[in-house]
Order: C-alpha cells, then structure tokens, then sequence
C-alpha cells in the first residue's frame, strides 16, 4: 500500500507541477508562507507571529507560494508535497500566512518568481541588514496576514 | 499590585508529620504547596517563562527547525533571553516566547490595540521593534548589560503595565 500511496503522490506532483503563473508577480496577487514552528502562530488569537517572516541569516529572503486563484486543497497540498515531503526530517506543516504582494512591496522588500521546485514560489528578498529593520518589516506582514490552520495537522 | 494565591484552607492542620515514609512524603509535598501557593503570581510567570524559553531550546535545537533554514537555538540566546526575563519589571503583562530564524529567543508582548512588540538579543545588543495602535512604529537597537534600557523599559511602561 505504501507503494501505491508514494506511486499517487508522485503522478500527483507531476499534475501540480503543471500549474502555469506569469513569470511577472502581480501586486494584488495572493501569496502563502507555510508555517511549521508551533511558536510561529497563535491559535487562540488567530494570528501569525512575526518570526514567521523572518530570514535567516543564511538564506537572506523567504520562501513563499503564489497562491491566487488556488483552492484551499491545492494549497495544502502544494505545502505537503513540495515543501513537507521535500526535507529529511519531515517537520509538520501546520499553519499558513497569506498576505498580498503589495503589502510586501509596501515594506521595500522584492518578490521575485523562483519556479523551483514549484511554478508559483516565489522569494521575498531585499531584507535590510539591521536587525530591528527586518524585525519591523515582518511585524508589518504578520500582522496583515491571515491566519490559516492545517487542516492536516 | 501583587497578589498572592492562597489554598481556600489550611491543609498543614490537617496533618502531622507521622514516623512513616509514606507520612513525611506527604506532609513534605504539603509543604511545597503551601509555600509555593503563597508565592508572589509576578515571580511565577518569570517562572513559567524559564520553562518556555527551557522548552524552546529543545525543541528548536537542530538546522532548520522552522521548515526550512532556521539557524539551531543556542545556550547563549537561552541564557541571553533569560537575562532579559529577569531585568523586566514586575509589573507588566507577560510576553510570549518566539524562536527566531537567526537563533535567537525573542520575548514579544501584544495588546488588542493593535500593539506589538518584541525585543530580541545578540551578545550584548537588544534589538526591538513595536507597531503602537497600528501605525506608530520604533525599532533600534540598544546596549545590553543586565539592566533594561530606559527606551524599552519606557515602552512597556506605556503600552505593556497590567491594569
């Protein structure tokens, strides 16, 4: 049975890689950073915490989805096949943040199209070095984001 | 104003410490109870934050913890945030504890007016940032050395003071 569940994730995969979004991103376009840390989110407020946003130091931008006109079981799975399933240890995917591009251009960030491994993720960069600049920033966009729960979880 | 949790009773004269094992076990843990429950709450939610910040260092010790390239929690930020728990004065409200991609513990406060607030530190620099009632933004960065800077101890003050 295992085989047959990872043979349909993997035809599945394929059928998702096959999304098409423009190469420009929209300024109204809805976008997605998944959330995996437990202390990244508050349920009982319903909101994202601003560390959710945050780069490390080693990558110096995010990674986030294109998700506009994708349905909430597109969304999830998109999550789970192409960034859960992706790493060793298999972290959970457990919630998400949707906030519009504008609101991140708004920040002076930049959010540049990076088909890989997925047509619609995308990379939030242009972060300031100063710490309690890049805290500011994420603070913004956590706080325009919408809180969604995984379902899955 | 600090207030003090008190059981509805007193249990110590329910019981005397007998000869047994069993009987010293018990009066011992009633004890415990007794002297805890008439700690001051303040110390106990600095308490309950050591745990937390504790808590985050395990689960947040390896690369990548966040989903995708999380620097590990290290001691330093554990003993960097637990510094800073101890030089908050009593009588805010109490943050919340928030690993941050960087490795660092942030401690962050909110209010439903739209206020946010987080102060993190690196070495012996804190760095703070805070939207007030939505708009009103600071951020910077302060020195460090046990003592809370009069910019973040004036910003909880303002917006952070339990009622």
């Amino acid at each position: 049975m295992s085989y047959l569940r990872r043979f349909l994730e993997f035809l599945l995969s394929i059928f998702l890689r096959l999304d098409r979004v423009p190469n420009a991103v929209s300024p109204d376009e809805r976008t997605t950073r998944f959330i995996f840390a437990e202390k990244h989110f508050d349920v009982a407020l319903g909101r994202v915490r601003p560390a959710a946003f945050l780069p490390s130091t080693k990558a110096g931008n995010i990674s986030i989805y294109r998700t506009s006109r994708c349905g909430e079981w597109r969304i999830w799975t998109i999550g789970d096949l192409f960034v859960t399933r992706r790493r060793p240890d298999k972290v959970i995917l457990r919630a998400r943040g949707d906030v519009a591009v504008h609101i991140i251009l708004h920040q002076g960030l930049n959010v540049a199209a990076d088909p890989h491994p997925h047509p619609r993720h995308a990379l939030v960069a242009n972060w300031p070095d100063d710490k309690p600049q890049r805290k500011i920033r994420a603070m913004v966009l956590a706080e325009r984001a919408t809180l969604c729960l995984c379902p899955r979880a | 104003m600090i207030l003090a949790a008190v059981p509805p009773y007193d249990i110590e004269s329910r019981f005397e410490p007998g000869l047994s094992e069993e009987s010293r076990y018990v009066w011992e843990q009633t004890e415990n109870f007794r002297r805890k429950g008439r700690e001051p709450i303040s110390f106990s939610w600095r308490e309950s934050l050591q745990g937390e910040i504790h808590d985050v260092l395990r689960s947040c010790s390896s690369p990548g913890w966040d989903g995708y390239d999380a620097e590990p929690i290290a001691t330093d930020s554990v003993a960097s945030a637990a510094l800073i728990l101890n030089a908050l004065p009593d009588h805010i409200i109490p943050p919340s504890v928030t690993p941050e991609p960087d490795g660092e513990i942030a401690l962050e406060w909110r209010t439903g007016r739209r206020t946010d607030f987080s102060v993190s530190i690196s070495g012996t620099t804190l760095s703070y940032a805070g939207i007030f009632g939505g708009s009103s933004k600071r951020y910077g960065e302060e020195p460090f050395f046990g003592v809370l800077p009069a910019a973040i101890f004036g910003i909880l003050a303002e917006y952070f003071s339990q009622a």
